[in-house]
C-alpha cells in the first residue's frame, strides 16, 4: 500500500507539471492586454511599459512561464496583478471560505441523500419512492441563481431572519452563530444540486444491490432486516457512492462560483471571476494549480478508499 | 454494523471540520492588515450593526491602495478617506481649502500654497510642505510606477510625461519655501482651475518619513501601496479582504476633525447584490459613480422604497460609439449619427434616467454648451448622405459589443437596427470587455461601444488627437489638434469656454464617433444616513467627517 501511495504521488508530478504549462498558455492566449485594465485614460506609452515591466509581462512566455515555477518551487506564486498583494497570502483566506462552505454542503447533502436513497430504493415505484425522486429531479432542474435570490428574497427581505449574504456580520459581534446563519443559505442553495444528485446515485446502486442474490440469502438465512441493509447491502454500494463523492469534491471548488456570487461567499469561486475579467495571470494560474491539486488528491484517496471498503481491491 | 460505526465517526467528523472552519474562517487574522487597531467598539443594535459604523456598497473590488498609482475609480474613492489632498472640490470646477489654506497666483504660472499649520499624520507628524514636494518628487522619478505623470506634467522641469529629464533629481517647478509654504511653478501660464484640479485635487500627499523608507522602484509592489500604515486624511486603513470588504476606522488626528462615523466598511457586491443590501439594510449607501451602480432595471424598486432616498444626477459616465475614423469619412461616419436613435434608447432602455451625448461633454460639465444642436434621428438625411458618400451598402460592417454592460450590450441591438434602416450592414461581435477594449486599441475594428469616464477638466486631447493613449477612433484631424491645443494652452476659464464649444460644434460636424448617452448617477442611501453622495460625484467625500446616521 505504502509503495503505491509512493507511485502515485509520483506520477501526479509530471501530470501537474504538464497541467500548469497547459494553463499558462490558455490563461495567456486569451486576448486583451491586462495593463489596458490597470492603466488610466490619459497614460503615457513609458507608463504602460513601465507597468508591464512592473508585471513581468514584458517577457516572452517561456521565461515568464519558467520564472513562475521558480517562485512556485520556492513558495511563491506571485502577486495578484489587480490588488498586488501576494498570491499566497490571500489563497488561505479563499481555501478556508470555499472549503467551510463545501464541507457543509457535503454534510447536509449526503446526510439527507444517503438514508433517502436507500427508502427510495427500498420502496421501490411506491408513492415515497416517486416523492423523493420527484424533489430531487426539482434540485436537479432548479438553476442555483433562481434558488439562491428567492432565497434571499424570502429569508432575509420578507422574513428578516437570514442575512443576504457575506461570511460574517462586519462591525458586528461576529462568533460562531453568526457565521452559521451566514452559511444556511449557500448551503440550501448547493445541496439542493448535490443531494439531489446523490439520491439518485445511492437509489439506483441500492436497487441493483437488492436484487442481488446474496441479499436473498442473507434474507433467507433469517438475518436481521437493519443487518442485511448496513452489513450486506450499504457495504457494498460504497464503491459507486466513494466514485460520486470523489468527483463532487473538486468539482464544487469550481462548481460553487454562481453560488458565491449571489451570496457574496468571498471563496475561490468569485476570486475566480474577477480574475478572469481582470486577466490576473498569477492569480488565475494558482486557482488552477489548487483545482488541479484537489482533483489529484481526491482520486488518489478514492483509491485508497475503495481498499478500505472492499476487501477484494488490493493494491 | 460495523459499517454503521464507521459512518458516524465519518458524520462526526464533518461536523467537527465544519465548525472548526467556521469558527477559523472569516474573522481577522487571515486578512492583509495595516498597523491599526480594528477592534470595533461602539452601541451594537439589535440586528448587530453598529450606529457609528458607515456601510457602503461597491461594485466593484479596489485595486491596491497605492496614492502614487491609482488607475482605478474604487481605489482613488477610498484613498480620498485616507490622504489628504491639496484641495477640495464640491462642485464640479469650484475649489475650497482642504490640507492648503490658501492656493493663489497672480500671474497664472506661480502658484503659492500655504498648508493648515495644524495638519498631523495618524502617528502625530506633521503634515508640511516637504511631504507635498516630496510626494511631487516621487511621481516625476522615472523609477515610480505612478498614474499622475500626466498630472504634474506642466511644472516647470519635467517631461510631457510628467517624468524628469535624464540627469535631474528634482522638480525645478516645486520650492518649498519653509514648512508651511511651498511655490509651484508652470512651464507656461495655465488655466488655475487646470492646476488646481489637476494637482490640487486628484493628487494625494503622501508621507514623507513612510514612503522614503522604501526604495522607489520598490513602491508599487511593497506594502505602502497595499496596506497603509499612516493616513492623513478622514480614516485610518484597518484591512481589506480581497474582492469583499474594506474596513476603515476614524482617524483621530483628521485636521478638520474626527469623523462621526466612526467605522467604515466598504463591501464589494455585484449589482443585483447591491440591490437587496440597500433594501436589507446590509448597506447604507450605494457608492454611486461608476463604482457602486445598481442596475437599471431595479431603479423603479429602490425609488419606491420607504426606507431609501433616491435621487439621479447627469454625471461623467459616457458610451460612445468609436467609428474608426481610418476606414470611415465624415459623411459615412455622420450618417451613421443621423441613424441611430439616442433618444429611443435613453427611453427605453434608462427610462430617462440617462441623457443622449450630444458632443463630447456630459450636461454636468461647466463647459458643456447646450447651444450645440444635437443631431437628429434623421433615415432620409443618414441614407442621403451615404449616397452623397458613394459608401459600397453592402459592405459588411462590424460592430463591436463588449459584455459586462447589459444597457449597452442591449442598445447594440437597438444600433444595429437603426443602421440597418439608413442601408447599413451591420453584424454584432460580442467579446468580453478586455478583449474588445483591446481591439478597439489596436484598431481592429470597425465601429464599437466603449464608455470612458470624462473629468472635469475639459482636455480630451487623450481621446481626440492622434498623440492621445485613448485615441479609440484613430482620429487624426489638423483642425481638431489645433483646437485641442488651444483649449490646453488658454489661461482664463471664459476662454477655454469658447474654444470647448467650438471644438463640441466641429466634433459633431464630423463625427468623429458618435456619442450615445451620458447615464445619470444614483444617489441610493438609507434615509437614516444624513450625507452621503453630491450631485457632483467626485467631490463628495468633502464633508464625510460630518456624516452621521440617525
Amino acid at each position: 500500500m505504502g509503495k503505491y501511495i509512493v507511485k502515485r504521488i509520483l506520477i501526479t508530478i509530471p501530470v501537474l507539471l504538464m497541467v500548469t504549462v497547459f494553463c499558462f498558455i490558455i490563461v495567456n492566449l486569451a486576448p486583451g492586454d491586462p495593463t489596458d485594465l490597470y492603466i488610466s485614460e490619459n497614460a503615457t506609452e513609458q507608463q504602460i511599459a513601465q507597468m508591464r515591466s512592473s508585471l513581468g509581462i514584458d517577457q516572452p512566455f517561456p521565461i515568464q512561464y519558467f520564472k513562475w515555477l521558480l517562485n512556485l518551487v520556492q513558495g511563491n506564486l506571485g502577486f495578484s496583478f489587480a490588488s498586488r498583494l501576494p498570491v499566497i497570502d490571500v489563497l488561505p483566506t479563499k481555501i478556508i471560505a470555499t472549503v467551510t462552505l463545501m464541507a457543509s454542503t457535503l454534510l447536509v447533502s449526503y446526510l439527507l441523500a444517503i438514508p433517502l436513497g436507500i427508502i427510495s430504493a427500498r420502496k421501490q415505484n411506491g408513492f415515497v419512492d416517486n416523492l423523493i425522486t420527484g424533489v430531487s429531479f426539482l434540485g436537479i432542474s432548479i438553476p442555483n441563481f433562481f434558488f439562491g435570490l428567492a432565497l434571499i428574497y424570502i429569508f432575509a427581505l420578507q422574513l428578516g431572519v437570514l442575512p443576504t449574504g457575506g461570511m460574517e456580520t462586519l462591525g458586528g459581534s461576529g462568533g460562531l452563530v453568526d457565521r452559521m446563519q451566514h452559511l444556511i443559505l449557500p448551503t440550501i442553495v448547493l445541496a439542493a444540486f448535490y443531494c439531489s444528485n446523490m439520491i439518485r446515485y445511492v437509489r439506483a446502486s441500492m436497487i441493483d444491490i437488492f436484487a442481488e442474490n446474496y441479499m436473498r440469502t442473507a434474507t433467507a438465512k433469517g438475518l436481521k432486516e437493519t443487518l442485511i441493509l448496513w452489513g450486506h447491502g450499504v457495504r457494498n454500494a460504497w464503491v459507486p457512492i466513494i466514485t460520486v463523492i470523489s468527483t463532487d469534491i473538486p468539482k464544487m471548488l469550481g462548481g460553487a462560483i454562481v453560488t458565491e456570487q449571489i451570496f457574496q461567499w468571498p471563496g475561490i469561486g468569485q476570486w475566480m471571476i474577477s480574475a478572469i475579467n481582470a486577466r490576473d495571470y498569477p492569480v488565475l494560474m494558482a486557482i488552477n494549480l489548487v483545482a488541479a491539486v484537489s482533483v489529484l488528491v481526491f482520486n488518489l484517496l478514492a483509491d485508497l478508499l475503495y481498499a478500505a471498503v472492499d476487501p477484494r481491491i488490493r493494491y | 454494523m460495523a459499517s454503521f460505526k464507521k459512518i458516524t465517526l465519518l458524520i462526526m467528523i464533518m461536523f467537527g471540520m465544519v465548525f472548526f472552519l467556521v469558527a477559523c474562517g472569516g474573522g481577522e487574522g487571515t486578512e492583509t492588515t495595516g498597523d491599526n487597531d480594528g477592534d470595533p467598539s461602539g452601541d451594537i443594535t439589535s440586528d448587530g450593526e453598529e450606529e457609528d459604523t458607515l456601510y457602503i456598497g461597491l461594485t466593484n473590488a479596489p485595486g491596491g491602495f497605492n496614492p502614487l498609482n491609482a488607475s482605478d475609480t474604487v481605489a482613488q474613492w477610498i484613498l480620498r478617506m485616507l490622504y489628504p489632498t491639496l484641495l477640495e472640490q464640491p462642485e464640479s470646477l469650484v475649489f475650497d481649502g482642504n490640507l492648503a489654506e490658501s492656493f493663489e497666483t497672480e500671474d497664472n504660472q506661480s502658484f503659492t500654497i500655504t498648508l493648515r499649520p495644524d495638519a498631523e499624520w495618524s502617528d502625530g507628524e506633521p503634515i508640511t510642505a516637504d511631504d507635498v514636494a516630496y510626494t511631487l518628487e516621487l511621481i516625476a522619478n522615472p523609477d515610480v510606477e505612478t498614474t499622475w505623470g500626466v498630472n504634474i506634467s506642466s511644472l516647470e522641469g519635467l517631461q510631457s510625461t510628467g517624468k524628469w529629464e535624464d540627469g535631474a533629481a528634482g522638480v525645478a517647478g516645486v520650492e518649498v519655501v519653509d514648512e508651511q509654504t511651498l511655490i509651484l511653478t508652470t512651464k507656461t501660464p495655465v488655466d488655475p482651475n487646470y492646476i488646481k484640479e489637476m494637482i490640487g485635487f486628484n493628487v494625494y500627499i503622501v508621507p514623507k518619513h513612510i514612503a522614503e523608507q522604501y526604495e522607489p522602484a520598490e513602491l508599487a509592489n511593497s506594502d505602502f501601496a497595499t496596506t497603509p500604515s499612516v493616513s492623513g486624511s478622514i480614516y485610518q486603513f484597518v484591512q481589506y479582504e480581497t474582492d469583499a470588504y474594506v474596513q476603515l476606522e476614524a482617524n483621530p488626528t483628521f485636521y478638520k476633525g474626527e469623523a462621526q462615523l466612526k467605522h467604515v466598511y466598504l463591501r464589494v457586491v455585484n449589482g443585483t447584490s447591491l440591490v437587496t443590501e440597500l433594501q436589507s439594510g446590509g448597506v447604507d449607501m450605494a457608492a454611486g459613480g461608476g463604482i457602486g451602480v445598481v442596475p437599471v432595471s431595479e431603479v423603479d424598486t429602490l425609488a419606491a422604497d420607504d426606507n431609501l432616498d433616491f435621487e439621479s444626477y447627469p454625471g461623467f459616465a459616457t458610451q460612445f460609439m468609436f467609428i474608426n475614423n481610418e476606414e470611415f469619412d465624415a459623411d459615412v461616419r455622420l450618417a451613421m449619427m443621423y441613424a441611430i436613435d439616442r433618444e429611443a434608447i435613453v427611453e427605453q432602455l434608462f427610462r430617462g434616467n440617462a441623457e443622449v451625448l450630444n458632443s463630447t461633454y456630459t450636461s454636468a460639465s461647466v463647459y458643456f454648451d447646450p447651444n450645440v444642436e444635437a443631431i437628429p434621428h434623421d433615415v432620409d438625411r443618414a441614407r442621403e448622405l451615404l449616397e452623397e458618400s458613394g459608401f459600397d451598402t453592402s459592405q459588411e460592417i462590424e460592430l463591436t459589443v463588449p459584455t459586462g454592460n447589459r444597457a449597452r450590450e442591449q442598445s447594440a441591438s437597438l444600433i444595429q437596427q437603426n443602421l440597418a434602416e439608413a442601408g447599413f450592414n451591420v453584424t454584432q461581435v460580442t467579446f468580453d470587455f478586455v478583449t474588445a477594449l483591446a481591439n478597439v486599441r489596436e484598431g481592429d475594428y470597425q465601429i464599437g461601444l466603449i464608455g470612458i469616464p470624462l473629468t472635469s477638466d475639459p482636455d480630451q486631447t487623450y481621446l481626440w488627437s492622434q498623440s492621445g493613449t485613448t485615441n479609440l477612433g484613430r482620429v487624426n484631424d489638423e483642425r481638431m489638434e489645433d483646437l485641442l491645443e488651444q483649449g490646453r494652452t488658454s489661461t482664463s476659464m471664459e476662454e477655454r469656454q469658447e474654444i470647448y464649444s467650438e471644438l463640441q460644434e466641429y466634433w459633431r460636424d464630423q463625427a468623429f464617433s458618435v456619442g450615445l448617452y451620458g447615464d445619470f448617477q444614483y444617489k441610493v442611501q438609507n434615509k437614516e444616513l444624513n450625507g452621503g453622495i453630491k450631485e457632483f460625484w467626485g467631490g463628495s467625500l468633502h464633508d464625510m467627517h460630518e456624516w452621521t446616521k440617525d
